[in-house]
């Protein structure tokens, strides 16, 4: 028992790390770190979210600062907005939607929520259950309802994406939905991609300074 | 250099003061990794004192703000998230580096005779430190904290004659709101901080009285060579620090794994429900404490009345106040003591661990159940503990440390 136990505690850290740096940029299939994933998903989000869902956390020239844009350059600023179908005169304004409040609760009877914070409330694995879950409903005013929260006020905002006018192949939708998730994602979380890179380095520096403290015995 | 040691110590007692607490200070040579949690604990302390007071620049501590500050923190000033993080992983740790502390010393018996003092301080921190962490978890004001602030503050009514009246005075309005918001936040800035620096500072002090426990529960200082040096003790300083700095090193980098790569733990260290605003208006499905305060409201769930569930749940922190006295046993350590005293231990840390788990899940019927049956298994620790400690059969233990 006791030799189990001396012989992990000495493997530990490194086991704890492994496992943590694994698991941690696993996310569900959901990477924040590729950066044209970023952009696009960020695309998606303007072109099929972005009219009626708020996101009051996301900082534009954050965003852009994080996908290393010179933000010094106001061409290069500009071709990646357009790139992202991002409309934002000023980059520091919390981002905001362009349907006033009370006529979302007029047309809907709630305003649609501030996705800011959406994937750390609900996780990946639910937003793409939900986003897949509209089926056509006659009965209801919107003319759709969701199988995963039923009688839903949304809604089906993808629906031109699978069925008419934007038609694309399942596996493409799969990959567009997973990259507006990699997206929200980095918006409820923007510290993660900078978090990870210092990490890294501050591991190796304790790693080193632990191998260094242990000759001291 | 010696210019000014001497010149210092002419007017503060700082050469006796290093001679008697660092390299005359003899601690056991045969002190293991469970030793290390106190001094780390006082790291994490610092930590979360120096975050703490970098994110009071930032954060605004009313109702209709608190949550937007908190999220300026994390988007807009540099580095914030930092800040936050290492205040929530701080947090988080405390209580690891706390309950593992608190364990080494039931697992050694250094709240024995002559460190019943020690133990007592290590209580009163203890709740203190469970004191602070729920006043730091309303600040946040998401509906996780709201709730829980309104949950736990509502458990003050149960008290006779003017529990309710209490239960106002210290929310501060008839719920939980802006008032409760701001005492808070004063409590947990500078009210409880305060109080924590002196409770730790005179349970250092009383440690270093009587010295320090060992894993064999042997008395050092009985045995002394011909200048008064105990023989089976290293000096502080230089040994024993080297020692703790490897410990160091190992838990700093433990620390800045999760940091860095994990800092909500996946809804354990930062819920997922706190990132909503607090709304009054909205009661959440379920409503459950951080992962550290799980085992006892676990408890205090499992009982059908509230005034005895809050009873029991008090209780059985505050019984660890006694423990001193309950263990009747001629010996320290877990290492020398009869087999009643091992499953005893291993049933309470069991249940504890078990109630632990049991909190952060809803309640359905079987769980009542189990959650019911381990607060027996934990109240019959201590209740058993006078009758085990003083029938049991213990092996001899040794003069002198011999490893």
């Amino acid at each position: 028992m006791k030799i189990i136990f001396l012989f992990a505690k000495s493997y530990l850290f490194i086991i704890c790390f492994l496992c943590l740096f694994i698991s941690s940029n696993l996310n569900a299939g959901v990477f924040t770190e590729d950066r044209s994933a970023l952009k696009r998903g960020a695309r998606f989000y303007m072109d099929y979210c972005s009219g009626c869902h708020e996101l009051r956390e996301f900082r534009v020239n954050r965003f852009l600062a994080d996908l290393d844009v010179n933000l010094k350059n106001p061409r290069e600023v500009k071709l990646v907005l357009s790139q992202m179908g991002l409309i934002a005169n000023d980059l520091t304004f919390p981002f905001q939607s362009s349907m006033p409040a009370a006529s979302a609760k007029k047309w809907f009877g709630v305003v649609p929520p501030d996705l800011s914070f959406a994937m750390t409330q609900f996780g990946s694995t639910w937003m793409r259950h939900y986003l897949k879950a509209f089926y056509p409903d006659s009965t209801r005013a919107m003319g759709c309802n969701n199988s995963l929260v039923p009688n839903i006020a949304m809604p089906n905002a993808l629906e031109t994406l699978i069925s008419k006018t934007d038609q694309i192949s399942a596996e493409n939708f799969d990959r567009a939905l997973d990259d507006m998730l990699a997206f929200l994602n980095y918006v409820a979380d923007p510290s993660a991609v900078k978090r990870r890179q210092i990490g890294v380095g501050v591991m190796i520096f304790l790693a080193l300074l632990m191998f260094v403290v242990r000759k001291l015995n | 250099m010696n210019f000014f040691l001497k010149w210092l110590d002419l007017r503060l007692p700082i050469l006796a003061a290093w001679r008697k607490h660092a390299t005359e200070y003899y601690v056991p040579k045969n002190l293991n990794f469970f030793y290390y949690f106190g001094f780390l604990m006082l790291l994490v302390l610092f930590n979360q004192m120096i975050t703490g007071l970098w994110l009071a620049m930032f954060y605004t501590p009313s109702a209709d703000r608190a949550f937007d500050s908190v999220q300026l923190i994390m988007h807009d000033v540099n580095f914030g998230w930092l800040l936050r993080y290492m205040h929530t992983t701080g947090a988080s740790f405390i209580f690891i580096l706390g309950y593992l502390h608190i364990f080494r010393s039931i697992l050694y018996g250094s709240y024995q005779k002559p460190r019943e003092l020690v133990w007592l301080f290590g209580v009163v921190l203890f709740l203190l430190l469970l004191a602070e962490a729920f006043c730091g978890y309303l600040l946040p004001w998401g509906q996780m904290s709201y709730w829980g602030a309104q949950v736990i503050t509502s458990l003050f009514s149960v008290i006779p004659f003017f529990g309710d009246g209490l239960m106002t005075w210290i929310r501060g309005d008839y719920v939980v709101g802006d008032a409760t918001l701001h005492r808070f936040y004063a409590l947990h800035v500078i009210g409880i901080p305060l109080i924590l620096i002196f409770v730790v500072a005179f349970h250092i002090f009383s440690l270093r009285q009587v010295g320090s426990n060992n894993p064999e529960g042997i008395e050092i200082r009985e045995h002394l060579d011909s200048a008064g040096k105990p023989l089976d003790g290293m000096p502080f300083y230089p040994d024993y620090m080297a020692k703790e700095v490897f410990g160091l090193a190992v838990f700093l980098l433990l620390f800045a794994v999760v940091l860095f790569f994990a800092p909500t733990m996946w809804g354990y260290f930062i819920e997922a429900a706190n990132v909503v605003p607090a709304n009054p208006m909205v009661t959440p499905d379920d409503i459950r404490p951080i992962w550290y305060m799980a085992p006892f409201y676990a408890m205090l769930r499992a009982i059908p009345d509230k005034t005895f569930g809050v009873v029991i749940m008090n209780a059985a922190v505050l019984v660890l106040l006694v423990l001193p006295w309950l263990d009747s046993s001629p010996v320290r350590s877990i290492r020398y003591k009869g087999i009643w005293s091992k499953l005893a231990l291993m049933g309470f840390v069991v249940s504890f661990l078990l109630l632990g788990y049991l909190g952060g899940l809803a309640v359905t019927e079987p769980r009542i159940w189990l959650a019911r049956g381990c607060i027996v298994i934990y109240w019959g620790y201590f209740f058993l503990m006078p009758y085990i400690t003083r029938h049991e059969t213990c092996r001899a233990v040794p003069e002198r440390i011999t490893s």
